[in-house]
């Protein structure tokens, strides 16, 4: 099934593919935030990367149509997303004080970073065995960008060959400054070079920070960690040296102890179950109720080892570069990798565990449905007595990409309803209040004071105002 | 909101938030000025004499001077460090109130408050036109703050932000119980203490330099921030209050119809933010000659010179960022027009024939010293105008070496000069803090055989690293200075100058053995 791409089909297959598989509507409407006619689109940066990278940066357009059209007139290889400048990006020259205000927060994650611990493939070859780290690493900063800085609005996007970006586009997010950037990044990487900052404080005083237990747990939950030791073969004979001398702070003492136990032990089963029964706790107890004989329990920093041992091995190493810049372009959602053919398609974090590389919507094939999805479509249209001859085929729907494209939809429900406005009216006072998603309505009101009134009166006005789904309206009579 | 406004605009909302400032100002009945602690959000509406104003400034700055200067020999909120500092106040007669618990009458404690706010807010005006100086007040002024707010207790602070815009919430006890594993480990603190610690709730972009730390524990956005780092929260907010609103002066101030009045005062005030001394070579004209540079290179050159004279000598040229910091540093430490052509040119003619030279580079040192183009003698550049203005590529030899050199080759260069390992260790420590001036005052007194903190001042100017190494070198002035006299005699020079200032704003020559002094 998995043929390699041939490249030198890109440009035959990418006008098809932009007329017809490009989601055009909801990534206009994504990228207004809910304003139509939105200037907020406009003073967006597109970037259009052409063969031999040849990169026409500074492109803005006032509206949909327009960007569709140069789109389709161009069929650039690649489609990069820049912040919204404060004056429309194609001005650049005319103005001295142009600078990036908003831009979604991003994360990218890219494997070739894990090439010290990947021993399946290297470099920019991908199976499904290192996609795992990606699993994980879209686990643990989900979780951590959901409960730790409250945003709502994440979307995971395949980068087409070996990673993931992440879009935050919390109204919060979009907002922070580089300052803000930085630090919610240096928040997020735990590696300082090739070491990884499980522990804070000074010798005595040593902590855990919540970051870490967070990650760590996220890690182990379910035997995963333990199912990619085995697969990587991390645990494996002769791996003794290279394991016990990855964290610095362990003491000589155990070092060596630890050693010898390690190579005593006939299998990577059996290892990983020695080091559990040093430093997790939870095994400690159940052992110690079972009656088996306990290792000594570590000391001080030594405690720390099997954290360290995880986290080096498994947790996210981000390109912090890309997260803190405002105005640093990405790669687009729906763009098409030019060396594999791949589409960048948008994953929720749950989604990303399923995903399988190799069968990713791929250009060629995407082109290659078309006839079929012609015909189904011509057929259904002539059962419903088509109403127009002119109708634009929105080929995505019934292709392979569509749930991608449904992945995306809701990413952009969310993005928009934590940007809106809520217009809620009582009496005559009108009170616009900056919400973060629908569920919080009932919050606000009960903060204004006013009875929280039955689902049913809580309506969207969106088919009466066309404008998207962004106000919702609430009658208090 | 990017629309440009014309002036006019502009000039009616002022006129209008004049107005509203002074209703503020004339409704809020007992508390005039806001009390300890606050944030500077509303500025003064009262009118107010041109000799008060000051009056209140010099003493807002030289305040702040003495807490720069002390900053530099003691960790701030030391003990030694409060009783310096109150020290010296005390000697120019500082009414501003630097702690709560001193005694003072109600009247006193209503002008001094009154004092504070008026001061904090003409400096802002005075401050607002270069970036190094919005930087120097507002690293000040948050030092001040700082040390207010350590000095306080938990309740006075509370009280004092309750009148501020700023938005606190206090978690609730039972909440903090439900937390308490969490903001244990989030903060790094035991169980027992986080029990007796209050907590406030930020939203977590006001408390960035705690995320990045990873000390703060957070939760869907909220930062739950200990008492004890409170102080970083309020003073990052306090940091982008007042960067933002010096900006917007800054915008405002040509709309103002002050070029007469106002400006000249605030422009004489913000001259005095590094040492104050405008060097021009105008006083020491002809005291030095090109023949004696490579021995004074080698005793009283700052290390920045100390490079850039070291690569004229090896490289025989200087590209144009060294030619003008070194250059005007020559010509301000007294070397002669003829003197520093001649120098260039038997260094330059060495690679280059001589007419090159005339053509290209003569015409340059001769607008330097005020002969050529708009013939204004230019001022030799302080530590901040080399360490903000055109940083050095590669191939340059200008910049600061504190500032622009790599830690491993400026620990080469400190060897070289003779400094020991630790002592070296200490100048690159300083420099990756950013502490630029610190590091240079330690070389300094490394080399010149001085304590540590025995100079007592900050090097803010090259020169006036080169003029102070002359009064050691020729026993003007002792080597163990004692800290607190040596802050004394500056202060003292400053009143002096700044006494004069107010009266006669004309410029003086003044001797290169003399106290500091200010030009205008």
């Amino acid at each position: 099934m998995s043929t390699a791409y041939e490249s030198v089909r890109l440009d035959h297959d990418l006008p098809t593919y932009y007329k017809s598989f490009f989601p055009f509507k909801s990534f206009c409407k994504w990228l207004s935030y809910g304003q139509v006619p939105s200037e907020y689109f406009a003073r967006r940066e597109f970037a259009f990367i052409l063969a031999d990278d040849v990169h026409l940066r500074y492109k803005s357009f006032n509206d949909v149509l327009s960007f569709e059209k140069e789109l389709c007139k161009v069929n650039p290889h690649k489609l990069d997303l820049g912040a919204v400048y404060n004056h429309f990006p194609r001005d650049h020259r005319k103005h001295s004080d142009m600078q990036a205000v908003e831009r979604e927060l991003v994360f990218d994650i890219d494997l070739t970073d894990y090439d010290a611990v990947r021993t399946c493939c290297t470099e920019a070859t991908v199976c499904p065995k290192c996609w795992k780290f990606v699993v994980l690493a879209v686990k643990i900063l989900d979780k951590v960008l959901r409960e730790d800085f409250g945003f709502k609005a994440r979307m995971w996007v395949f980068s087409g060959r070996r990673g993931v970006h992440c879009w935050v586009g919390d109204a919060k997010a979009r907002k922070l400054n580089n300052l803000g950037r930085s630090a919610v990044a240096e928040y997020l990487n735990l590696f300082i070079g090739n070491k990884v900052e499980v522990l804070k404080g000074r010798t005595k005083m040593t902590w855990v920070p919540n970051l870490v237990q967070t990650a760590y747990s996220s890690a182990l939950e379910g035997g995963f960690f333990e199912s990619m030791a085995y697969e990587q073969g991390w645990l494996n004979d002769g791996r003794a040296e290279i394991i016990f001398s990855l964290y610095k702070e362990l003491s000589a003492d155990l070092r060596t102890e630890l050693i010898e136990k390690f190579n005593a032990l006939p299998t990577p089963q059996l290892r990983w179950k020695m080091l559990k029964m040093y430093f997790e706790e939870d095994e400690r107890k159940r052992a110690r109720q079972e009656g088996l004989n306990l290792p000594l329990e570590p000391q001080n920093r030594d405690k720390y080892f099997l954290k360290y041992f995880v986290l080096w091995h498994v947790y996210p190493r981000l390109d912090v570069n890309v997260s803190t810049g405002t105005n640093h372009l990405l790669k687009s959602p729906f763009c098409i990798h030019p060396k594999t053919g791949c589409v960048a398609v948008p994953l929720s974090a749950d989604d990303v565990a399923q995903f399988d590389v190799t069968k990713c919507p791929r250009l060629d094939r995407l082109v290659a449905e078309l006839p079929s999805i012609n015909s189904e479509i011509g057929e259904k249209e002539e059962g419903d007595q088509k109403e127009n001859g002119q109708r634009k085929v929105l080929a995505y729907r019934h292709s392979s990409l569509a749930k991608y494209v449904e992945n995306f939809e809701k990413y952009v429900e969310l993005a928009i309803f934590g940007s809106v406005a809520i217009v809620y009216t009582v009496g005559r006072s009108i009170n616009h209040v900056d919400l973060g998603t629908v569920s919080w309505v009932e919050d606000v009101l009960d903060a204004l004071g006013v009875d929280v009134p039955q689902a049913g009166r809580l309506r969207p006005l969106a088919s009466v105002l066309r404008l998207s789904s962004s106000i919702v309206s609430l009658d208090s009579n | 909101m990017f629309a440009p406004e014309d002036s006019r605009q502009r000039r009616s909302k002022i006129n209008v938030d004049r107005i509203r400032i002074k209703e503020v100002a004339a409704n809020s009945s007992s508390v005039d000025y806001p009390a300890y602690l606050q944030l500077y959000e509303i500025p003064p509406g009262n009118d107010i004499t041109l000799a008060e104003f000051d009056e209140i400034a010099v003493e807002r700055l030289r305040t702040l001077k003495a807490l720069e200067n002390c900053k530099d020999g003691y960790k701030l909120n030391d003990d030694d460090f409060k009783k310096v500092f109150r020290e010296q106040i005390r000697k120019f007669g500082s009414k501003l109130i630097v702690n709560c618990q001193e005694k003072k009458t109600e009247t006193e404690r209503a002008d001094a408050w009154r004092r504070d706010t008026i001061g904090h807010f003409i400096l802002r005006l005075a401050f607002c036109r270069t970036v190094e100086n919005v930087k120097w007040l507002v690293n000040q002024e948050l030092d001040l703050f700082k040390l207010r707010f350590m000095n306080e207790s938990e309740e006075v602070v509370l009280r004092a932000l309750r009148n501020t815009q700023f938005e606190l919430e206090k978690v609730s006890d039972s909440e903090r119980e439900h937390l308490v594993n969490k903001l244990a480990s989030g903060s790094g603190m035991s169980l027992d203490v986080v029990r007796i610690t209050s907590f406030w709730k930020v939203g977590f972009t006001e408390a960035l330099d705690l995320i990045r730390k990873r000390q703060v524990y957070l939760q869907e956005g909220m930062a739950y921030v200990p008492y004890e780092d409170l102080v970083v929260i309020i003073c990052s907010h306090l940091r982008t209050q007042m960067t933002q609103a010096m900006a917007r002066a800054y915008k405002n101030l040509g709309m103002l119809e002050e070029e007469n009045r106002l400006l000249p005062r605030l422009k004489s005030l913000s001259n005095n933010a590094y040492d104050g001394k405008q060097y021009t070579g105008n006083e020491n004209e002809n005291l030095v000659t090109r023949k004696m540079l490579d021995k004074l290179a080698s005793t009283s050159f700052p290390l920045c010179m100390k490079h850039i004279h070291t690569s004229l000598r090896s490289n025989h040229h200087l590209k144009y960022g060294g030619r003008r910091q070194y250059g005007l540093f020559l010509k301000a430490i007294g070397l002669s027009l003829d003197e520093a052509m001649m120098l260039m040119r038997e260094e330059f003619t060495k690679k280059m024939p001589s007419d090159k030279f005339d053509k290209e580079y003569a015409y340059n040192i001769r607008y330097m010293y005020g002969k050529e183009g708009r013939r204004v003698a230019q001022n030799a550049f302080s530590c901040s105008a080399i360490i903000l203005r055109n940083p050095p590529s590669t191939v340059d030899c200008h910049g600061c070496p504190y500032r622009h050199t790599e830690p491993q080759i400026l620990a080469q260069r400190l060897q070289k000069e003779g400094l020991t390992r630790d002592q070296v260790e200490k100048i690159v420590n300083l420099s990756s803090q950013h502490s630029y001036d610190k590091a240079c005052s330690r070389f300094f007194e490394y080399t010149h055989k001085m304590e540590e903190g025995a100079l007592g001042q900050l090097i803010t100017h090259p020169n006036f690293y080169f003029e102070e190494s002359q009064k050691v070198l020729t026993g003007k002035r002792a080597t163990t200075a004692d800290f607190v006299e040596s802050h004394v005699a500056s202060a003292e020079s400053q009143s002096s100058l700044m006494s004069r200032k107010s009266s006669c704003p004309s410029r003086e020559p003044t001797d290169i053995d003399g106290d500091m002094e200010l030009d205008d």
